[in-house]
């Protein structure tokens, strides 16, 4: 019996210590990364309010889910919980509009792929800094910049294609293919290069 | 100033990242679907992926950044503020998005805003693709970090290594990590203020301000005598002339430099040190009380040596002047607690001079410390002995029921060791900053020069 208290008296002392190592580190956070992963948390549940239609919004299950895919994504940007979810995202939106939401408007899919960018591109600038560090605001600043002109040329060219196949109905099925493979042979062309370089995927 | 350190980065790579892993799952996923299904709004949600890794990928740096550590003084003072900068650059041309880098420092020097890393983007070099072309090397573009630290505890500190890695292409590359080698701090010792009288037991050579017992010239007035042929018109007491019809001059003592030599017991550490802010270990202690008390006496004239009591025995010569104040503070910074082991050979009194005073600072803490002691003033050497344990030992511990009567046995015992040192002639006395030694230096002069007297 002694021994067990004892064991129990050491477990919740590094219970302890544990919590305080925790305490510690969110203490150390500083504001430039606590915004970044704000960021990818708040794009994240946008992007998924986005992708669902309103009326399943209102739902007790969307909002649990909206926060289950956004929170580990900003806790842990380092991991694949940003991967699994701007994927789980991205089927859903493929299978509400397959087969609820079949009228989709232009606003809302350029919304999506802006989210869903900002919350991949904040994800990959909050993985490469520590919790603690200390970042120079020009150059957030000029992330931003950056990530703001991708999105910008995104939408603008993604409103252009959206237009041109609303005002060519019939153009719709070849449209897709040819800009589709385009993107395609570009990240074929990655991957390939990706696989020349000997490298590791920290 | 110290010239900062690096390290040559050519063996570092660039790598990629799991952000370029996802964006080319996602973008290619989507743009498959899109194509399979002939959809346009999954070939726009695929847009901004590939045009973002397009973007970050049209210029690939090379050349990992170089990351150096720099410290603006060599030496600093305990409690002291040091002056500590991180350089982060970079010799690519392609300019980085950001350069995370950190430096790791000693426990005992304390950053001003904590210990943390420091990212900021890094221009491209200067130079450029063309001076690489000629063969010269860019001249790279730099983000210095100026930090603050106090140094917290005496003994040499170090300042890195610092650590650095670059990240390009909108955090899609990443580069390996770089390492700048540490450098090293000395941080003396503080001297706690400290002053003693002048009465010394034994005086040696011919110059200085302790007064002696040896009649001269120039020292404290010792009385006044008859006339004897040598002695200088001006010496002469013209009121007691007169008053005697009979020619009397002043007498007076000689003023005599001392050698002092302080000896530190380091065979046991005890307390936890907690820097300049904190409590005092034994060493610390013993360190700081040595610095204090070179800086009194070296300040006076005299000469002082050191001894270090431990498993490895040092020995610093006697000598005077500011440069061997500054050779026994970069002494003190050797000491190292030992681990209860004394000299092999013990320690020989031979090399301590006959006419020294050796200040011996000791918690003591065991019978070889004692010992060394007791044979210390059994060669006919002036010893005294500075108890460095201070409020230490009486500090009440409660690991079980036997440990206050463990503790109050121990206690005796050692009470009854500096005793016998008592009736050995050397007298111990505490640690307390000025005037520490100034009882028993007066007490060792009376009884020195009682021994004299009585000897005629």
């Amino acid at each position: 019996m002694r021994v067990l208290l004892a064991d129990l008296r050491y477990a919740g002392l590094g219970l302890l210590s544990r919590v305080h190592a925790t305490i510690a580190t969110v203490r150390r956070t500083t504001t430039a990364v606590l915004l970044l992963r704000a960021l990818v948390f708040g794009a994240l549940v946008v992007a998924f309010v986005v992708s669902v239609p309103s009326a399943m919004l209102w739902t007790p299950v969307a909002p649990a889910v909206a926060v289950g895919l956004a929170l580990p994504a900003a806790l842990f940007p380092r991991t694949r919980a940003v991967g699994f979810a701007l994927v789980t995202i991205g089927a859903t939106w493929l299978v509400t509009t397959t087969f609820i939401d079949l009228d989709w408007s232009a606003a809302r899919v350029l919304g999506l792929a802006a989210a869903l960018y900002v919350a991949h591109a904040a994800a990959a600038f909050a993985a490469v800094v520590p919790n603690d560090t200390a970042v120079n605001r020009g150059a957030l600043l000029r992330w931003a910049l950056r990530t703001s002109l991708v999105v910008v040329a995104s939408v603008g060219l993604g409103a252009i294609g959206l237009a041109a196949a609303a005002w060519l109905p019939q153009a719709q099925g070849i449209l897709a293919p040819v800009v589709g493979s385009v993107v395609a042979v570009g990240i074929v062309a990655v991957i390939v290069w990706l696989a020349r370089r000997p490298g590791r995927v920290p | 100033m110290t010239s900062p350190s690096s390290v040559e980065p050519e063996e570092t790579s660039w790598a990629p990242t799991r952000a370029l892993g996802r964006a080319v799952l996602f973008g290619g996923l989507a743009a498959f679907a899109g194509v399979i299904l002939g959809r346009v709004d999954l070939v726009v949600l695929a847009a901004p992926f590939a045009i973002g890794v397009a973007w970050g990928l049209r210029r690939r740096p090379a050349r990992p950044p170089v990351v150096a550590a720099e410290i603006a003084e060599e030496d600093a003072a305990e409690g002291g503020a040091v002056g500590v900068a991180l350089e982060l650059s970079n010799e690519d041309p392609v300019p980085l998005d950001l350069v995370v880098g950190r430096l790791a420092t000693s426990p005992w020097l304390q950053m001003t805003d904590g210990a943390r890393p420091y990212a900021g983007d890094v221009a491209g070099a200067e130079a450029g693709e063309r001076g690489a072309d000629r063969g010269l090397r860019p001249a790279g573009s730099v983000r210095r970090v100026d930090l603050r630290a106090t140094a917290l505890r005496w003994g040499y500190q170090q300042v890195g290594p610092a650590v650095a890695y670059g990240v390009a292409g909108d955090g899609l590359l990443v580069s390996g990590t770089v390492v700048a080698p540490a450098l090293t701090l000395r941080v003396y010792p503080a001297v706690p203020p400290f002053r003693a009288d002048s009465a010394m037991p034994r005086s040696a050579a011919l110059v200085g301000v302790h007064r002696s017992r040896r009649p001269g010239e120039d020292g404290e007035l010792s009385g006044v005598r008859r006339y004897a042929p040598g002695d200088r018109l001006r010496r002469i007491d013209w009121r007691v002339t007169l008053r005697t019809r009979d020619v009397h001059v002043a007498a007076s003592l000689s003023d005599r430099d001392a050698e002092v030599i302080v000896l530190l017991d380091v065979l046991h550490e005890a307390g936890v040190s907690g820097g300049i802010r904190g409590e005092a270990s034994v060493v610390d202690t013993a360190v700081r009380a040595a610095a204090a008390i070179c800086d009194h006496y070296l300040r006076q004239g005299d000469r002082v040596g050191l001894v270090e009591y431990s498993g490895r025995p040092r020995y610093l010569r006697p000598a005077s002047g500011r440069r061997q104040l500054i050779t026994a503070l970069d002494w003190l910074l050797d000491i190292r607690a030992g681990a209860g082991v004394g000299p092999t050979l013990g320690l020989d009194p031979s090399i301590i001079p006959n006419a020294a005073l050796v200040v011996v600072l000791t918690p003591l803490l065991g019978p070889q410390s004692t010992e060394t002691i007791a044979t210390l003033a059994r060669a006919g050497r002036s010893v005294v002995a500075v108890d460095t344990l201070g409020s230490l030992g009486q500090r009440r511990m409660s690991e079980s029921r036997w440990t206050p009567v463990a503790q109050r046995l121990w206690w005796l015992e050692r009470q009854n060791l500096i005793g016998l040192l008592h009736e050995a002639g050397v007298p111990v006395t505490a640690w307390i900053g000025p005037g520490s030694l100034d009882q028993v230096l007066h007490d060792m002069a009376r009884m020195a020069a009682a021994g004299r007297l009585g000897g005629r």
